[in-house]
């Protein structure tokens, strides 16, 4: 087995990788093809980071702001699809799930033909702020996944990998010899096992806390975590409540832990999972327990249900 | 919390500099334009400029991303060797036309007024004279060439097309470079002292191959025969800087370089140091790598009275203690750097602090390859070539002094500038 890791600071976060090749395809994969495919998934998450930060002024993303209130900015296809996919759980949410921070919702942002607009509100227009770190990290994710199957066409799989961003944004590809054999999510009342499918797919997985305001604080700050670390990282900490759920694209991944974390409602991920013919599985865990979608104690990939 | 708060914390906690800024008072006459009214007079521009893009690797996907922020610009076409690239290049450009020879991309396409040729350096001669041949404009990325004779010939070429031709040196765009060569040339640091600039970013240089590309087609920047290595690929937009600030050119340049991190089999230095010789007497030190990110990319002028230091999107002034004081010092924001105190540069600053909105001049809202490219569609639009930032003659200066400092460092020997080919060019 050859194996490459990489770690970088992106997203106010830590990444981690881990590249795997299977002896078998040491012809194809040498040391230096897994380390040149890692820099590049290293270089497209620091491609996002740079594009998407709202603390950088000369961002993607702020520019965005400054200007999308006054005209249609043409933007990245794969960005214009991330909005559509928060604009599309923005609505089947009720507004739940909303990444403007202010100045408008997200129904008041247009995506058209890869361009984006602000829609003018009482016929001025309305600057809006995006914030788009609830989906980043799974944009990011889905990214990566572009470049590794690109590597590694899906007829022949060759290559694994384990990526995660902050351990709650976590992709898996193929089969990662990870610790210890799935990741799990840690809440309150145990772990979980996440059913991740490891049968040689894709699989994104995102895990979301909401943390009380500083002047409520009183959280229990030390059970949750993603773990099925291949890295020393740092733990997660601070949640009152926690979703969970696994979707085939990191932003779908993203958008859904964040909106089920806000309503505490299975619901409308369910609703789209149906739609989207995906196996997908939702964990929340808050005043009222665990509860979500596909907890299945019985199955074999089945959640080790409190 | 309102906006003007909240853009007030999301500047302070990015760690950009909060407070006043300069007050340039008298500075009103240099040609510094605001973000908002380049937005402006981007929207003012007759019609879209038709443009095409020839290289659809990395560069030329950020060069798409940044023409995209304007209205002015149309990608119309987007052409690389390799089809998947190209195909994918023009996927992000929504209605242009792929294309994967250069010279069919020319018949084919009509009514383009520019073409942006982003393609390995060693393989810009070829694109930029049928470009200029076609009578086309044309923005080419810097460094302009590998070869002396490529330089000499692409020089020669966009002399004669009678055609705009900028080069990608952005330092000349970069509104706050701009705003620091004016304090420069205006005598602010009085007597150079030394230039220093560096790049420092931890990375590989290595990219894995897609496509039809062979892994030396990728890695062309690792190959000793067709790349500049650290001292042209990333030097030469410091040796411009420096060259365009000072208005003199370096006789002469030392360098060193070895392979401290990356041990995959590569030969060109991942780790450089070069030295370049002025006629004033002064030196300027230049250093990269690849295996350390301290401190990123900067230039810094010493001077007598002051130091500038530029830092891409940021720039700042170091006075000495017995300098003359001007008056809008008193109000400048000061920025501290471990024990010394900088004045942050801000581009336009009189005017902004006249609308109350000097913080939000901290900093570039753009990336500076955005000025560049700006730069150039303006001058394509209204037809004004003093708007180019490196003309072809400046780019081709430049790269006949990146190409004897990565000499100099492959060799680690002195290597003189060649006169004779800077001669030629002036003549």
């Amino acid at each position: 087995m050859r194996r490459t890791l990489r770690a970088i600071a992106a997203m106010g976060t830590r990444f981690e990788l881990v590249l795997e090749a299977p002896d078998a395809a040491s012809g194809r994969w040498t040391n230096s093809a897994l380390n040149t495919l890692a820099e590049a998934c290293v270089e497209e998450i620091l491609q996002w980071h740079r594009a998407l930060s709202r603390f950088e002024k000369d961002s993607l993303l702020s520019f965005l702001n400054r200007e999308a209130h006054q005209r249609p900015v043409r933007v990245d296809p794969r960005l214009a699809r991330a909005l559509l996919i928060a604009r599309e759980v923005f609505d089947r949410t009720a507004g739940a799930f909303d990444p403007v921070a202010s100045g408008g919702t997200m129904a008041d942002v247009d995506v058209v033909c890869d361009a984006v607009a602000f829609r003018a509100r009482g016929g001025a227009p309305a600057p809006l702020a995006l914030d788009l770190g609830s989906i980043a990290k799974g944009l990011a994710l889905d990214a990566v996944q572009e470049i590794l199957t690109d590597a590694s066409p899906t007829a022949a799989r060759e290559l694994s990998a384990f990526i995660h961003g902050g351990t709650s944004s976590v992709f898996v590809l193929g089969t990662p010899s990870i610790e210890p054999g799935h990741p799990r999510v840690r809440t309150r009342r145990g772990e979980h096992a996440v059913p991740l499918p490891m049968d040689g797919g894709a699989s994104h997985l995102s895990v979301s806390s909401a943390r009380p305001a500083a002047a409520h604080g009183t959280a229990d700050t030390s059970h949750l975590r993603v773990w099925g670390r291949p890295l020393p990282s740092h733990e997660r900490t601070a949640a009152v409540r926690l979703s969970g759920n696994l979707a085939d694209s990191g932003a779908w991944a993203e958008a859904w832990s964040t909106a089920l974390c806000v309503t505490g409602d299975a619901a409308p991920f369910e609703t789209w999972a149906a739609a989207r013919g995906v196996g997908a599985w939702a964990l929340i865990d808050d005043a009222q327990g665990v509860h979500g979608l596909n907890l299945d104690c019985s199955s074999r990939h089945a959640l080790e249900c409190a | 919390m309102t906006e003007s708060t909240r853009r007030e914390f999301l500047v302070q906690s990015s760690g950009a500099v909060g407070g006043l800024g300069v007050m340039l008072g008298g500075m009103s006459a240099m040609a510094i334009v605001p973000d908002t009214a380049l937005a402006a007079a981007a929207r003012r521009l007759a019609g879209p400029v038709n443009v095409a893009l020839i290289g659809g690797g990395r560069q030329g996907r950020a060069i798409i991303g940044e023409l995209q922020k304007m209205d002015s610009v149309k990608i119309a076409a987007v052409c690389d060797a390799d089809e998947s690239r190209a195909n994918g290049a023009a996927r992000r450009a929504t209605g242009a036309a792929s294309f994967t020879d250069h010279r069919a991309m020319l018949d084919s396409v009509k009514d383009l007024a520019a073409v942006i040729i982003a393609t390995p350096t060693h393989l810009h001669r070829a694109p930029a004279i049928d470009c200029v041949g076609a009578g086309k404009h044309v923005y080419c990325e810097g460094p302009l060439a590998h070869s002396v004779e490529d330089a000499l010939a692409i020089a020669k070429a966009a002399r004669a097309g009678g055609k705009l031709f900028a080069v990608g040196h952005e330092g000349r765009s970069n509104p706050i470079y701009r705003l620091a060569r004016s304090f420069f040339r205006s005598d602010a640091v009085r007597d150079v002292v030394a230039i220093e600039a560096q790049q420092f970013q931890k990375t590989s240089w290595r990219f894995p191959a897609t496509g039809s590309l062979k892994d030396e087609e990728v890695n062309w920047r690792l190959d000793p025969k067709h790349s500049l290595g650290l001292a042209g690929e990333w030097g030469s937009h410091a040796i411009d800087v420096a060259c365009w600030f000072t208005e003199a050119l370096p006789t002469s340049v030392r360098g060193h370089g070895a392979v401290r991190v990356h041990q995959d089999g590569r030969t060109i230095a991942d780790t450089i140091e070069c030295e370049l010789t002025f006629p004033g007497g002064y030196r300027m030190r230049y250093a990269a790598s690849l295996g350390n990110s301290l401190g990123g990319r900067t230039e810094t002028f010493r001077g007598s009275n002051a130091a500038i230091r530029l830092g891409w999107s940021h720039g700042w002034m170091f006075k000495e203690a017995d300098a003359p004081t001007q008056g809008w010092e008193v109000y400048a924001n000061r920025q501290q750097f471990h024990k010394d105190e900088g004045i942050t540069l801000i581009a336009d600053a009189t005017k902004l602090a006249e609308q109350g909105k000097l913080k939000e001049g901290v900093g570039l809202p753009n990336p500076s390859l955005y000025y560049g490219l700006w730069d150039f569609i303006t001058a394509v639009s209204e037809n004004k070539p003093a708007a180019i930032g490196c003309d072809a003659l400046a780019g081709a200066r430049t790269a006949v002094i990146s190409i004897a400092a990565a000499r100099a460092v492959a060799s680690g020997a002195e290597v003189a500038i060649d006169a004779a080919a800077l001669r030629e060019l002036a003549s």
